[in-house]
């Protein structure tokens, strides 16, 4: 694939899970941008990403309770939530924006979410 | 202030179709506030519009800016020569910006992205509330500072129906009953007797069902 | 005896001291003259007069007046009901003339369930005055011979007056919020002119009595005729659901518990307890210091009507003429 996908991260958790992808699979086709808090994130921000030809965006961040800014994850959520049904509305996939919610521990989940993500953007974007 | 809420994707989307170079203009005092229609909402609505346009195959150039207000014809200057370019302008404002800019630009299409709502307040974050009717003659004083024209449903001056319970419209659980508000107040400030004087039927020439309103202050003209 | 204002049966009742009973009658939700005269047939005899309700629940239903005039000629006495739903001012001064014109002289003033529960929801909302403003409008036409613009109510400049002389009925919540507000609601209303009162259906014969108490304090039963409302229970499902749906309704556990010990053994005689629940209740009716009759919604049960009316001790209904 030669588009990438985009991977927002908080810097307090989801970033320190990045560091730890090993292997060319996982790296290739995404890169990292590092957040504050998911809760920067704005829908303006997911869109220009996908207009500037990204061929999705995934924003990681602290668990809904575990947000060191409190916050800032239940408020991503709902922007997110909010992307998709425009999205969903202009007739884009919405697949193409998601959420994940992990520690700076859970690098497998982060893979792991990547990979589904790839994969059904594969099937979305040919 | 004035609130709308965005209207349905496809709706605008349906609407823009055909125009090669569009103008999304938004407008900076209520539907900014109300979240609805100011700079930042003209940047989603924009960026949704290229997607689709992407997707669809649809050659179409898309402006934004927003101004100040769309209700007051100075704060046109600054767009004015990207309203002209445009084929089309379609205007994130209230009902009275999107028929001003019209007016004020002979010719030029111009298409709403906004429904427009109510008179009303912001209770909460992402939360507003109808409190006026604009019906021209107020009769807050003799009800405490809330209004039964804009409040009740039924717009009843003098008293509550039969459906109103536990403090709720019977129209909807999520309406306050103005009359228990009213009541509640009235109680509060100790002028409950002044709900037992019967209040005569209202003129509403003063309002909308007179004809569409026009004000003139003879001492401000030039 | 004062003198009457309307000289309706339903007027020359109360006026004789008796306690009034009335029922009620729905329109068709089509031009069926038929319903109208089935219903009347039940319904000849056993009362004093019959409403006629206005687009009940914003329900579209032949007018009331027009239905009200078939029922006259069927032998009924029609309580006219106008809701400040549909028409602003000038239709109801029009339609209160009009009424009057064909004979019937008995009006009941409503504000209307919202339209919101018909369906017609997205039509527009009138609600030009409400219903204390209409009863003020009804005493205004009749004993100031005016609109409520101030016109004389003739023809031209030298004809002769011709005002509606109207019985005027309104109606009252004894059960609705705030509950405080509901006695000083029924005093607007008889200050404004209403000449009876119908309530809405009681079951709560303690809470009742309280409002009736309130009522007495304010000297109300002497300036108004109140009619204490009713239905009949048909079903133990029926009980639950005036429980639970109806808003400001109470429906006692001790009825429903009846209800369903009778359920219990014979399914088919649940009605005929709940009839039996209903003439106790008119007959406690009776009792009450400033009820002045009783009105009776048995809302397609019009064929009950005679019976429940009888078993409470009230037939034959008085002849006024």
């Amino acid at each position: 694939m030669e588009k990438k996908i985009a991977l927002y991260c908080c810097e307090n958790s989801a970033y320190k899970a990045a560091a730890c992808l090993t292997g060319p699979e996982l790296q290739k086709g995404i890169e990292i941008i590092k957040l504050p808090c998911t809760g920067k994130m704005e829908i303006n921000l997911i869109l220009k990403t996908l207009e500037q030809g990204y061929a999705g965006v995934l924003v990681a961040g602290c668990p809904i309770d575990n947000c060191k800014y409190i916050r800032g994850s239940s408020r991503a959520e709902k922007r997110i939530e909010k992307t998709r049904e425009l999205l969903k509305a202009a007739g884009i996939p919405e697949q193409r924006v998601r959420m994940e919610f992990l520690s700076s521990v859970d690098s497998h989940k982060l893979a792991g979410a990547i990979k589904e993500m790839k994969q059904e953007l594969e099937g979305v974007m040919s | 202030m004035i609130t709308a809420v965005q209207k349905p994707f496809d709706e605008i989307y349906r609407t823009i179709q055909g125009y090669k170079k569009l103008l999304i203009l938004g407008c900076g005092t209520c539907v900014t506030v109300c979240m609805a229609g100011g700079e930042k909402e003209v940047g989603v609505l924009a960026s949704t519009i290229r997607l689709a346009n992407q997707k669809n195959g649809v050659d179409m150039e898309i402006l934004e800016d927003t101004i100040e207000r769309q209700c007051d014809k100075e704060f046109f200057d600054d767009v004015k020569d990207k309203i002209q370019e445009a084929d089309a302008v379609l205007s994130t404002a209230c009902g009275v910006g999107v028929q001003y800019c019209s007016e004020l630009f002979q010719g030029k299409r111009v298409i709403p992205a906004l429904n427009t709502k109510f008179y009303g307040t912001n209770l909460d974050v992402g939360v507003w509330s109808e409190r006026c009717a604009g019906c021209g003659d107020c009769v807050l004083e003799k009800f405490g500072g809330i209004c039964p024209i804009a409040r009740c449903s039924k717009s009843l001056l003098n008293g509550p129906c039969g459906g109103s319970q536990d403090g709720k419209c019977e129209v909807d659980p999520e309406i306050d009953c103005a009359w228990q508000l009213i009541f509640d107040r009235m109680k509060e400030l100790n002028m409950l007797d002044r709900l037992e004087e019967n209040e005569p039927i209202k003129d509403w020439s003063t309002g909308r069902d007179g004809g569409p309103g026009k004000i003139v202050r003879e001492d401000m003209t030039l | 005896m004062t003198d009457l204002k309307a000289e309706s049966n339903l007027e020359k009742v109360f006026a004789a001291g008796h306690f009034a009973v009335t029922a009620e009658l729905g329109p068709p939700k089509s031009a069926d003259i038929g319903v109208i005269t089935k219903k009347a047939d039940f319904l000849r005899g056993s009362v004093d007069a019959v409403n006629i309700t206005d687009n009940q629940t914003a329900i579209v239903r032949m007018s009331s007046i027009a239905a009200g005039k078939l029922a006259m000629e069927a032998g009924l006495e029609p309580v006219i009901q106008i809701t400040c739903r549909d028409r602003n001012r000038i239709a109801i001064q029009s339609d209160i003339l009009g009424a009057y014109a064909m004979g019937l002289k008995n009006i009941l003033a409503l504000s209307g369930d919202h339209q919101v529960f018909g369906n017609h929801s997205t039509c527009k909302n009138v609600y030009d005055m409400d219903s204390i403003q209409l009863v003020q409008a009804m005493k205004t036409m009749r004993d100031d011979k005016v609109f409520l613009c101030g016109d004389e109510i003739k023809n031209s400049k030298k004809s002769e007056i011709v005002e509606p002389k109207i019985f005027i009925g309104a109606a009252a919540n004894p059960f609705g919020d705030p509950f405080e507000f509901r006695v000083i609601r029924l005093a607007k209303k008889v200050a404004a002119g209403a000449d009876f009162i119908q309530t809405q259906c009681i079951y709560d014969m303690e809470r009742f009595e309280e409002w009736m108490e309130q009522v007495r304090e304010r000297g109300l039963h002497k300036k108004v005729k109140i009619m204490a409302g009713v239905t009949p229970l048909k079903s133990v499902g029926m009980a639950k659901y005036m429980r639970d749906s109806v808003a400001g309704l109470t429906v006692p556990d001790s009825y429903i518990q009846r209800l369903q010990k009778v359920a219990d053994v014979d399914k088919k005689a649940v009605a005929q307890e709940g009839i039996a629940i209903c003439v106790e209740q008119i007959k406690h009716f009776m009792e009450i210091e400033g009820v002045a009759g009783v009105h009776i919604m048995a809302i397609e049960w019009e064929h009950r009507v005679q019976e429940i009316v009888e078993k409470a001790g009230l037939l034959p209904r008085p002849n006024t003429a």
